[in-house]
């Protein structure tokens, strides 16, 4: 039987731009219209059963600040992965993810990263462009994401995960 | 299952009675915890009943098992203790969801030169409520005012093209109706004087439609930063004043500055405003005044200390405004009946530019039964100027 490996990830990114109804769609399956802010930490869980490990994602829903000096660095201490979470048809919402980007890499330029460019399902108000992204595809892998349809939510989780379990970590459960 | 907490530290915590503080904390839904010497934490006073129901009777597990609790401690409040004392270092909120569902909490760290090292964790309860309400009101109003700005833009963006296609036309009409003007044949020449006048009062009011809608609604929300002295806004005033002295003597008015502010407050003290959009303000307030003034009267600016800010008052002797117009006077395109020219948008360029800045303008019949338009401008707080006017 194969031990439980714990990841921690955090969500980044301004409000409103729907950091905590991805996680409520990946976590509970479950989307609401009512928009909710979301104060300080909310922490959440999940397994997933990966084909050689089993992994609980502690999932850290960080409330949106919109204010990039505002970011708790040591909250995301211990992070296996984080998921900067833009909205799509808020251009200034990318351009702070780009300043949490810089900045995380600053301190942390080791952990696993990925951008969510979310509400894909309200394309046509889209403000963010493929020019807007050149600069930042180069960086970061990013997923066009709705929480509200559930587009690519299930497969960025999946992602961020296989990227955070090191071959060595597979290799030791593998082993037990 | 509190007391069993209580029970398990009693040997280890101070008892309720020997530290009332920890008990009145206890009763505030607050877990006082003492680090000691090894590392652990201790119990003060007793447990609140929450502390159990949620982290179990174990306080080290209880910090261990909660992830946000743990990371608090360890990245935040250790190096903090082991550093020299300073001021509490809050968690901020977090939110535990368990069977019973979300609870939040905050955690404060406290060091200081005369208590061992303590941690000390709140329940919110119905204040989390008050918070989060307060959050998502200052979010969902943020997200409403870009919304709104966006709009703006777009009206700015539409009316810029709209007074460009007008203006691209009226220049060539211009240009040749100067060149009739020149015209030896007196009929053409007096034609083309009559349309040329018309054509700049065309432009002019293209120029004000231009200036009312675009460049200062696009300005909302900046110009409460811009702040004057005082003393620049009674040049100003004094401007305006100076500059209509003759437009006045020949229709026979007079034109007077009160000046209440010079001596009775520093020069330099500030208020909110700017001073070109300020004297455009009481240029058209003065322009209004002495469109209606009758032969032989005073149009008077007033200008004065008041306890919030400055008041500025332009009232002349006419008619004074029709009470059918007084509630939308400072709406856009309101016009007398008389119209005398006026093309409907000073009274609402002051309004907007007044408001812009976290004042008020107000009509008021003046005692003699002519107009008086009032308008304040609020003091700006500095260190050497509190808001209480000393």
């Amino acid at each position: 039987m194969s031990k439980q490996i714990k990841k921690k990830i955090c969500l980044i990114g301004s409000f409103g731009v729907g950091k905590t109804s991805l996680v409520s769609k990946y976590v509970k399956g479950i989307f609401s219209e009512k928009y909710l802010s979301t104060v300080g930490v909310m922490i959440s869980q999940k397994a997933i059963q990966l084909p050689d490990c089993e992994v609980l994602l502690m999932v850290w829903d960080l409330a949106g600040e919109d204010d990039f000096q505002g970011l708790r660095l040591s909250f995301i201490k211990g992070a296996s992965g984080v998921l900067f979470v833009a909205d799509g048809t808020r251009s200034e919402t990318l351009q702070l993810t780009q300043q949490h980007i810089d900045r995380l890499g600053e301190f942390y330029s080791d952990i696993p990263t990925l951008l969510l460019l979310n509400k894909a399902d309200l394309k046509d108000r889209w403000e963010i462009t493929d020019a807007h992204l050149n600069d930042v595809e180069s960086r970061v892998e990013v997923f066009h994401t709705s929480a509200k349809t559930g587009e690519n939510v299930e497969d960025a989780f999946s992602r961020i995960t296989e990227m955070m379990i090191s071959p060595e970590e597979r290799a030791m459960e593998a082993f037990l | 299952m509190a007391s069993d907490l209580a029970h398990q530290f009693s040997d280890r915590s101070l008892s309720s009675e020997a530290d009332p503080l920890a008990a009145v904390l206890a009763s505030l839904d607050y877990i006082v915890l003492e680090r000691g010497g090894d590392g652990a934490f201790h119990l003060r006073g007793t447990a609140p009943q929450w502390f159990a129901s949620v982290y179990g009777s174990d306080i080290k597990s209880a910090i261990a098992g909660s992830p946000f609790l743990s990371c608090f401690v360890n990245e935040i409040a250790l190096p903090f203790w082991q550093a020299a004392p300073a001021a509490p270092v809050r968690s901020g909120i977090w939110t535990e969801v368990d069977e019973q569902g979300e609870q939040h909490f905050e955690a404060i760290a406290m060091n200081s030169a005369n208590s061992p090292p303590l941690l000390v964790i709140q329940s919110l309860g119905l204040r989390y409520e008050e918070i989060q309400m307060l959050t998502q009101r200052a979010n969902e109003n943020a997200l409403e005012h870009r919304q709104l700005g966006r709009e703006v833009q777009k009206k700015d963006v539409l009316l810029k093209c709209i007074v460009h296609d007008l203006n691209n036309p009226l220049g060539a009409v211009l240009l040749n109706l100067e060149v009739l003007a020149m015209s030896n044949d007196e009929e053409v020449q007096g034609a083309a004087l009559l349309a040329l006048e018309a054509a700049r009062r065309q432009r002019s009011l293209i120029k004000s439609i231009s200036e009312v809608f675009s460049s200062d609604l696009s300005r909302l929300g900046r110009d409460r930063e811009c702040a004057e002295e005082v003393s620049e806004l009674v040049r100003g005033a004094a401007y305006v004043v100076n500059m209509h002295l003759n437009q006045a003597l020949r229709r026979s008015v007079s034109i007077l500055l009160e000046d209440g502010l010079t001596g009775s407050v520093s020069g330099n003290r500030k208020v909110s405003g700017e001073l070109e959009p300020f004297v455009r303000a009481v240029e058209n307030l003065v322009l209004n005044a002495l469109r209606y003034a009758p032969r032989d009267s005073t149009v008077t600016v007033r200008i004065a200390a008041q306890e919030k800010g400055i008041q500025v008052q332009v009232e002349d002797n006419g008619p004074g405004v029709e009470p059918n117009l007084i509630s939308g006077l400072f709406d856009p395109f309101i016009q007398g009946t008389t119209n005398q020219g006026a093309m409907g948008l000073g009274l609402y360029f002051c309004r907007m530019t007044v408001e812009q800045w976290g004042g008020a303008i107000r009509y008021d019949q003046a005692p003699g039964g002519g107009a008086r338009f009032v308008f304040t401008l609020p003091w700006v707080v500095t260190d050497a100027h509190n808001s209480d006017g000393s």
